[in-house]
């Protein structure tokens, strides 16, 4: 099947370390599929942004299971190209985008959270910074209304997937 | 040869098995004592008395440990008595200082957004990259910076992240000889690797936390 | 705040779990989740983790030569026994 990896710079996974073979070679895990303990994980595009990264790969794994929403594993995966459209203009894009979305004229905790933000979108250079301001938003919608923050989360996704050519063909 | 073929060959008075274990093990055994008496000469002496154990011994050894658990849990015995021994002409006050397990956090609460801030938990003063390339993290003087810090640990945790992280064992070995549960050891050695950690921080960032 | 999440208070805390595969699986999820967006805490994982790399890198209190003819003395007299 095929699904999504955000990679830190030079091809490197953000938890192990390791660096991901370049696009066509497998990458085998060395246990069977576990949730965050072992195997090959990937996204599907409904939860993007929590885990925004500086490079976007498309991957295809070998045997993927939906172990969390959104999160699939699988024994082994290859990369098979790079996102291109995820680059530092499109983090500072997503991150005007969602602190364009919870602007909070009415004050209160949610205006906090939403300014905060906003301060925050202003230093954005890439895709790892752009993460904290998604965060920062989808507090805001949860301090605006109980279940905003999975809410926002969905909806930042979205429109990320869509800004870089996901949803397209 | 292996574990089976060099307790074979000792039990059968060869000399070169009983060198290779001393080279294979030595160096661990001896840092393993000084994790409990700090003294090099007197920490060199107990693994001299563990050598004359383990031959003393070597005929009742049964290998339902491995030969290396055995030896160095006969290293920590004899060490413990040793220090035991050694503590009781040291002044009482820097024993307490040098032992005591601590409780509470191991990152110092002023780090972090109160509880009454809209980011309560979160870094309040993050910490600062060490912006350096691993070739120049192994440097000498960072080496020697880390080896006092573990010097500087209250004693079990000293002796778990000894184990551990120096010598590399696993976390069951480690429980095994020093006869810790699994849970202990895993505290001793967050609270050991937290300070180590904080050692090297304030030597590679040149900061100072308030204590 | 109502949103199940790991503040970094929390984090540095578990860390050593986390690193010891210690945790279960839910809240490793948590724990990463909260990484990702957080680049202190990155930061900070990064250290411990290079803390146990220099660990793992100290090799003094290698046996001296004494010290190893004084074992050498100690078998030979053992074997004599």
């Amino acid at each position: 099947m095929e699904a999504l990896k955000f990679l830190r710079p030079g091809r490197r996974a953000p938890f192990t370390g390791v660096t991901w073979p370049p696009p066509g070679r497998w990458l085998t895990a060395a246990a069977p599929p576990e949730l965050c303990r072992s195997g090959i994980h990937a996204l599907l595009p409904d939860v993007l942004a929590t885990w925004a990264a500086e490079e976007l790969w498309r991957v295809e794994l070998d045997g993927g299971r939906e172990l969390a929403p959104g999160i699939v594993v699988a024994p082994r995966g290859r990369l098979l190209g790079r996102v291109e459209a995820w680059n530092d203009q499109a983090a500072r894009e997503f991150a005007r985008a969602c602190v364009a979305h919870v602007r909070a004229p009415s004050g209160g905790r949610a205006a906090e959270y939403a300014a905060d933000a906003a301060a925050a979108a202003g230093k954005v250079v890439a895709g790892d910074s752009a993460a904290r301001v998604g965060y920062m938003a989808a507090q805001a919608a949860e301090a605006a209304a109980p279940g905003g923050f999975a809410a926002e989360r969905r909806w930042q996704s979205g429109w990320l997937a869509d800004r870089v050519g996901l949803l397209t063909g | 040869m292996n574990e089976l073929e060099l307790l074979g060959a000792l039990r059968r008075g060869d000399e070169r098995a009983f060198t290779t274990l001393v080279d294979l093990h030595g160096a661990g055994m001896l840092r393993l004592a000084r994790a409990y008496v700090r003294d090099r000469d007197v920490a060199e002496e107990v693994v001299q008395e563990a050598w004359i154990g383990v031959l003393r011994g070597i005929d009742r050894f049964e290998g339902r440990s491995s030969l290396r658990t055995w030896l160095f849990r006969i290293v920590a015995n004899l060490a413990r008595t040793r220090a035991v021994r050694e503590a009781r002409s040291v002044p009482l006050s820097a024993l307490a200082a040098a032992d005591v397990e601590e409780e509470g956090p191991s990152v110092p609460p002023e780090r972090f957004r109160g509880p009454e801030d809209r980011w309560a938990g979160h870094w309040a003063i993050p910490p600062e990259p060490w912006g350096r390339p691993e070739q120049a993290l192994l440097s000498a003087e960072t080496r020697a910076r880390v080896a006092a810090a573990i010097d500087a640990l209250p004693g079990m945790q000293r002796r778990v992240i000894t184990l551990r992280d120096v010598e590399g064992w696993s976390a069951k070995e480690v429980c095994n000889v020093l006869e810790l549960s699994e849970t202990n050891q895993r505290v001793l050695l967050h609270r050991a690797r937290t300070k180590v950690r904080h050692a090297l921080d304030e030597y590679l960032t040149g900061s100072q936390d308030q204590d | 705040m109502g949103v199940p999440e790991l503040t970094c208070k929390e984090l540095v805390e578990v860390i050593t779990d986390y690193l010891e595969d210690r945790m279960p699986a839910e809240r490793r999820l948590l724990f990463e989740e909260h990484v990702a967006f957080c680049d202190w805490c990155q930061t900070y994982l990064e250290q411990v983790r290079a803390t146990v790399r220099l660990t793992g890198a100290l090799s003094e209190d290698d046996l001296g030569p004494e010290a190893r003819a004084g074992l050498l003395r100690v078998f030979r007299d053992w074997k004599g026994r």
